[in-house]
């Protein structure tokens, strides 16, 4: 909690330092964007639940479909041979330049948004996941065999565990990247999503709407990690 | 020289090795291996790096297939009465103490019942672990890992033991503790126990015979008795100083000497 004022101290003097020192027009003062915020919560709210929705709903198919499909390729020479190198020639492409394609085969709406989202996080997940299962100790896989457990119950006790830590560590770093991403999508085709409401702000001059459209988007990014640190907490507990 | 077990009556063998061949790549681990383990003994298999000790271990366990010759279990034993503790632990990190000692338990029989988990309590109190139940391994010393894996094993009420190089990993003191820890089991059930070992002191304080390997061709060249097994206070009577000269000797004089001094 005392590191997190300290941070947001840090944050605001200099901030503060530049709307005194830079241009005042430019950059409004920390105070301003707050009432801003404060008087616009609303509004911006919505948009924030938008944009949320949206890294949500993409997070939770990803991991649906990348976990599975991670643990079948590393569990599975063949199908790994054929698969990682395909992933490798997909995973370097930056995902936004497949929005244009995205939005003719999915319409303008949400989905291609969400699956855009989808796609950034789906190969950190796929790869982090594979990866995982890949790096189990060979010895556990012995004392399963010892304890004469059965397929499901390797998966069960080994296998699923197994992929949780680096699943988190992959979500992190995905979600960066995501919101970012977002941020530009969400330029196309809507009048819902934080991003939208910072673009529509600059626009329209409002430079004080869109520091506030900013301030939103960070608490979002910070909402989200404290979301993913209390998931990791729960689940992930044998942390060292 | 291949050793041949005399004749037992074979209601007292607990398994029996019949020509058992294993080769890895070209080369011959195991050659036309044949021995007899008794019910209620302990073995200690002592030799050198590369003697096939393991791999003898891991066939017996059925854990790699062997390339001719049978492993025929008592009529009353079958796979699943058999326990392997490995060097590694083998502890899941994402188990707690508890579900680790449970964990054989619940992949045998799925539903833990009352009972079952009495016995999973008075075992963890037994080796000293009712402290740390709700601890994760990364938690506990190399020793305790050792015991909640002995207990896991322990638990499933087996027949026959295998333990693979169990406390190589660990300190002098750590490891004493533990060999005394199976000498009390064994008293308190007396199962087959095959322990692999390169310690000569810990091939004489565990087993009741301990069987040399030879160098190459995977036999059991040497069966030393131990009279003196689980007589208290061993480890600082003669005799204990008498069989490890003697199984020190003996493995000079079968790998010509090399090393072993």
């Amino acid at each position: 909690m005392k590191r997190n004022v300290y941070a947001l101290a840090i944050i605001a003097l200099a901030w503060a330092v530049l709307h005194y020192f830079v241009d005042p027009r430019l950059i409004p003062s920390p105070q301003d964007t707050l009432l801003a915020l404060i008087k616009n919560w609303e509004p911006i709210l919505l948009h924030v639940l938008a944009s949320l929705y949206r890294i949500v709903f993409a997070m939770v198919v990803t991991l649906l479909v990348g976990v599975p499909l991670g643990i079948l390729i590393a569990t599975h020479k063949r199908i790994d041979h054929i698969v990682s190198p395909v992933i490798y020639a997909l995973y370097p492409i930056p995902k936004i330049a497949l929005l244009p394609i995205l939005m003719l085969f999915f319409g303008l709406g949400d989905a291609s948004k969400i699956i855009l989202v989808g796609l950034i996080i789906f190969f950190q997940i796929l790869v982090s996941t594979r990866d995982g299962v890949k790096a189990i100790n060979p010895s556990y896989y012995v004392s399963m065999r010892t304890l004469g457990a059965s397929k499901w119950q390797v998966y069960r006790h080994m296998i699923i565990p197994a992929t949780i830590p680096n699943l988190f560590t992959s979500l992190r770093l995905s979600i960066g990247t995501s919101i970012s991403v977002l941020f530009f999508a969400e330029n196309f085709a809507t009048e819902h999503g934080i991003g939208y409401y910072i673009m529509d702000s600059w626009l329209k001059l409002d430079y004080v709407g869109m520091f506030a459209g900013i301030v939103a988007i960070s608490v979002m990014g910070v909402f989200l990690f404290a979301f993913i640190d209390f998931l990791e907490r729960k689940i992930y507990r044998w942390h060292a | 020289m291949i050793y041949m077990n005399d004749v037992k009556h074979s209601s007292d063998i607990a398994i029996s090795l019949d020509r058992i061949h294993v080769t890895y790549g070209h080369e011959s681990v195991l050659n036309d291996m044949s021995f007899q383990f008794e019910k209620g003994k302990t073995y200690t298999l002592i030799g050198p790096s590369g003697c096939g000790k393991t791999t003898l271990l891991y066939a017996i366990a059925g854990l790699l297939p062997l390339n001719s010759g049978t492993v025929t279990f008592s009529s009353t034993i079958t796979r699943d009465h058999l326990a392997v503790v490995l060097q590694e632990y083998g502890l899941f990190p994402w188990k707690t103490v508890w579900q680790n000692i449970l964990l054989g338990l619940q992949i045998k029989s799925k539903k833990i019942s009352a009972e079952q988990e009495r016995s999973a309590l008075e075992i963890s109190k037994n080796l000293g672990l009712e402290a740390m139940l709700k601890k994760y391994p990364h938690q506990l010393s190399g020793g305790q890992k050792q015991r909640v894996a002995i207990a896991r094993s322990w638990l499933l009420s087996p027949e026959i033991m295998l333990m693979d190089e169990p406390f190589s990993a660990l300190d002098t003191m750590t490891r004493e503790t533990l060999q005394n820890t199976i000498i009390d089991l064994h008293a308190l059930r007396p199962i087959t126990w095959i322990t692999v070992t390169h310690n000569i002191e810990e091939a004489v304080y565990l087993g009741q015979e301990i069987l040399l390997m030879s160098q190459n061709g995977g036999q059991v060249i040497r069966r030393i008795p131990n009279p003196w097994f689980g007589s208290p206070n061993f480890r600082t009577e003669a005799a204990y100083y008498d069989l490890c000269r003697q199984v020190r000797l003996t493995m000079q004089e079968v790998y010509d000497a090399g090393g072993a001094r």
